[in-house]
């Protein structure tokens, strides 16, 4: 018995997964003891009680799991109908909904989600989840390349991080609401401690922390080194290193001219000038939600929603051809998704009823008369949606906004936030309205 | 005990060493002063600052993450020829041949840790408001850093002469092929002519500043190698240097008014 947990099954995976199964046992009894203490002490809340109950109770399960498998030798799968349920459910716009989704849901209901009751779950579901996905065997190669291995870290680093410091934000919240000081700036914590012992002795256990674990990982998982490169065999897909697979995946549905040049750089540089838009000093310093919730869900939203979901959807749900695939879609059959341009304006002169003037042969440019005519919805929208909208708000909703920053920064930010907001848009149209060009003008290359 | 006193008596041992052993607030002064690495740090700090919950240590990771990686480089340069012939073969020989070759390893994912460190000290930085004046410039230097770990990540990608690496940095070149005007497959590039000659040809256009070169070849691998162990860490340890000057400048760690 004890040889078989030390040295499980043949698969390596398995073997794995049983110890993660273990850790997660002994970590959830020590969190349920823990709670569990507090409780006692805290007598006036006996409702807390579900929470020592909760830890202990994924603790058993991950017990019972653990039992079974020593008799079984089986790990809890995900069925087959449902794993093929997900994968035909999942497509680019589904994908993208659930994420903004479940964003929404954990700005709007930080604070249930972060109260003590909540944290069991909120670590151990997602941890279970994916560990009941690891059994299948497509999903644990895809996720255990090497390489992968990184953006699985970053995603869960990044998750971890924002619940922290979302709870962090509540906490102070509550003391703002209160008329109290944020915790950084209670009197005890602006008292000065010397740098040395109180601070060299923190960077010291940082180092070798990170130390440890870097030498962990790099004994553990070797680097990659595939065929020596040779430019006559293009690998399918030939995909980006991953941090700038997102932009890889923008190319889907933008012309590589926005994708790959235009779109980065604005938004690289909307990200520098960021503190001379949002320039009030005050409110920094401290974890907080409440007193700047529209900067922090619009950066929350580039940063989470859209640049780390590009990447992941780049890396772990493109195929060969660039197709989308489920995460349980095995990769070898190579689908093709043909995608014929289909402009705004054919689809609007459809719709009255003109039949549309097609874009004419390159060789011969033609005038901006027949450009315009042509691409005339494509064009109002675009100056609609950047100069229009812009000023329609100010009348309403962000009237106080461009009082309080003036009209340069007012143009500013909001050109930049409505630039960052086409890019969902944009993914909207394609995957749900089948429409890949807001602007078509193939002759002169400046489609958009 | 005595051993010890001995040897901080010795002239050797005062010679190297300045200050006094930190045993009490001034001696502890006198270490963070004298010191040169501990002097980048005030002698005090106020207390929420040194909490890990507040910076999470994620700027300090980051450049230690850094100076993993100079260390980790400057071994792997020991080993490696950035030449079409050799660069694919000395990888294959740190991997096979070469004792404790795990430098490679370390250096890899060392960078991708790195990448992963500087955007999460940057959420933190949003998160906790500190991009506001008067640190306002500071976000801007840093921004630049994040570019450049980028770009000194990405370089890094090419040179290990594989498949993976070649075509992945084709991928990311030929999006650059793409500008508006400057890139040969950019709109607007067919106005740009000088004397009836179109200017921006596969051969004078950014792609090709990139690359030297129409596609990825050896030239590519030089000029990225050049890149990624002279030119970028240089900038990135300036910019550095000037990132925590303007920490101190902008009053240390930032914390409510
Ligand atoms: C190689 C990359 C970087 C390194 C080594 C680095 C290092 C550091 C260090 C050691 C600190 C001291 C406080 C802390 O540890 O959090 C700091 C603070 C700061 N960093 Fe960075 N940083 C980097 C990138 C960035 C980026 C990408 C940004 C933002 C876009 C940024 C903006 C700032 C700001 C505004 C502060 C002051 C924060 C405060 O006073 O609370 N840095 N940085």
């Amino acid at each position: 018995m004890l040889y078989r947990l030390l040295f499980p099954s043949p698969q390596p995976a398995p073997a794995i997964l049983v110890w993660i199964y273990a850790i997660l046992a002994v970590i959830n009894a020590v969190a349920a003891v823990r709670t569990g203490i507090r409780w006692r002490r805290d007598a006036a809340r006996p409702r807390l009680f579900l929470v020592p109950a909760a830890f202990g109770l994924y603790s058993l399960v991950a017990a019972v799991v653990l039992g079974r498998w020593l008799f079984t030798g089986e790990l809890p799968s995900i069925p087959k109908v449902a794993r093929d349920f997900i994968d035909s459910s999942l497509n680019p716009a589904t994908v993208c909904l659930i994420w903004w989704g479940l964003l929404f849901v954990l700005l709007v209901f930080r604070r249930p989600l972060v109260s003590r009751m909540a944290r069991p779950h909120v670590f151990n579901l997602p941890a279970i989840a994916f560990l009941v996905a690891l059994t299948d065997n497509t999903f644990a190669s895809l996720v255990s390349q090497p390489d992968h291995f990184a953006i699985l870290l970053m995603v869960a680093a990044t998750l971890f991080y924002l619940y922290a410091a979302l709870s962090l934000a509540v906490r102070n919240d509550q003391h703002i609401a209160c008329g109290q000081p944020p915790v950084e700036g209670q009197h005890r914590e602006r008292e000065k401690v010397l740098v040395w012992p109180d601070l060299v002795y923190i960077e010291l256990l940082a180092m070798i922390i990170v130390t440890t674990l870097l030498l962990t990982w790099s004994l553990s998982m070797s680097a990659p080194l595939e065929q020596p490169a040779n430019p006559l065999h293009t690998p399918n897909p030939a995909k980006a290193p991953w941090y700038f697979v997102g932009l890889q995946e923008l190319l889907v549905y933008f012309d590589p001219w926005l994708a790959g040049v235009v779109i980065p750089s604005i938004l690289t540089f909307g990200l520098m000038i960021l503190p001379y838009l949002d320039h009030c000093p005050g409110g920094s310093g401290y974890y907080s939600f409440a007193t700047r919730p529209r900067t922090t869900a619009a950066f929350l939203f580039g940063f989470l929603g859209l640049w780390l979901l590009l990447i992941v959807i780049g890396v772990f749900f493109r195929g060969p051809n660039w197709a989308f695939y489920g995460p349980f879609e095995p990769r070898e059959l190579p689908k093709v998704e043909v995608t014929a341009p289909r402009p705004l304006s054919s689809c609007v002169s459809g719709l009255i009823g003109v039949s549309s003037p097609r874009p004419g042969d390159a060789a011969v440019p033609p005038s901006a008369f027949q450009v315009l005519s042509r691409e005339w919805p494509g064009l109002g929208l675009l100056l609609a949606y950047f100069v229009i909208l812009p000023l329609a708000l100010q009348r309403g909703p962000t009237h106080a906004f461009r009082r309080r920053v003036g009209t340069v920064r007012y143009y500013l930010a909001m050109f930049l936030f409505l630039f960052m907001l086409m890019i969902p848009l944009k993914i909207l149209l394609r995957e749900i309205f089948y429409v890949n060009y807001l602007v078509y003008i193939p002759e002169w290359g400046w489609s958009i | 005990m005595r051993l010890r006193q001995r040897i901080r008596r010795s002239q050797l041992y005062r010679s190297i060493i300045r200050h006094p052993a930190p045993k009490d607030r001034r001696t502890r002064t006198a270490v963070v002063l004298t010191n040169l690495v501990l002097h980048l740090h005030p002698v005090a700090i106020s207390r929420h600052a040194v909490r890990i919950g507040y910076t999470w240590c994620l700027g300090g990771i980051a450049f230690f993450l850094m100076l993993v990686e100079t260390v980790t480089g400057v071994l792997l340069m020991l080993y490696y020829r950035p030449t079409a012939t050799h660069a694919y073969r000395d990888m294959l020989e740190l991997r096979d041949v070469v004792a404790f070759g795990m430098f490679r390893e370390i250096h890899r994912w060392g960078a991708h840790a790195m990448v992963i460190i500087v955007m999460l000290h940057m959420l933190r930085v949003f998160l906790t408001g500190s991009y506001r004046p008067p640190r306002e410039f500071n976000w801007v230097v840093g921004v630049l850093l994040l570019l450049l770990t980028f770009f000194l990540a990405f370089t890094g990608y090419l040179l290990p002469w594989d498949q993976l690496s070649m075509w992945a940095v084709t991928v990311g070149t030929n999006m650059a092929g793409a500008t508006p005007f400057l890139g040969h497959e950019g709109p607007g590039s067919t106005w740009l002519t000088a004397g009836g000659k179109p200017l921006i040809t596969p051969h004078s256009d950014i792609r090709f500043l990139l690359l030297g070169s129409t596609q990825v070849t050896e030239t590519t691998l030089n000029r990225f190698y050049v890149l990624h162990c002279i030119a970028l860490p240089l900038a990135a340890f300036a910019f550095c240097a000037l990132h925590f000057w303007r920490v101190r400048k902008d009053g240390g760690i930032s914390g409510p008014l």
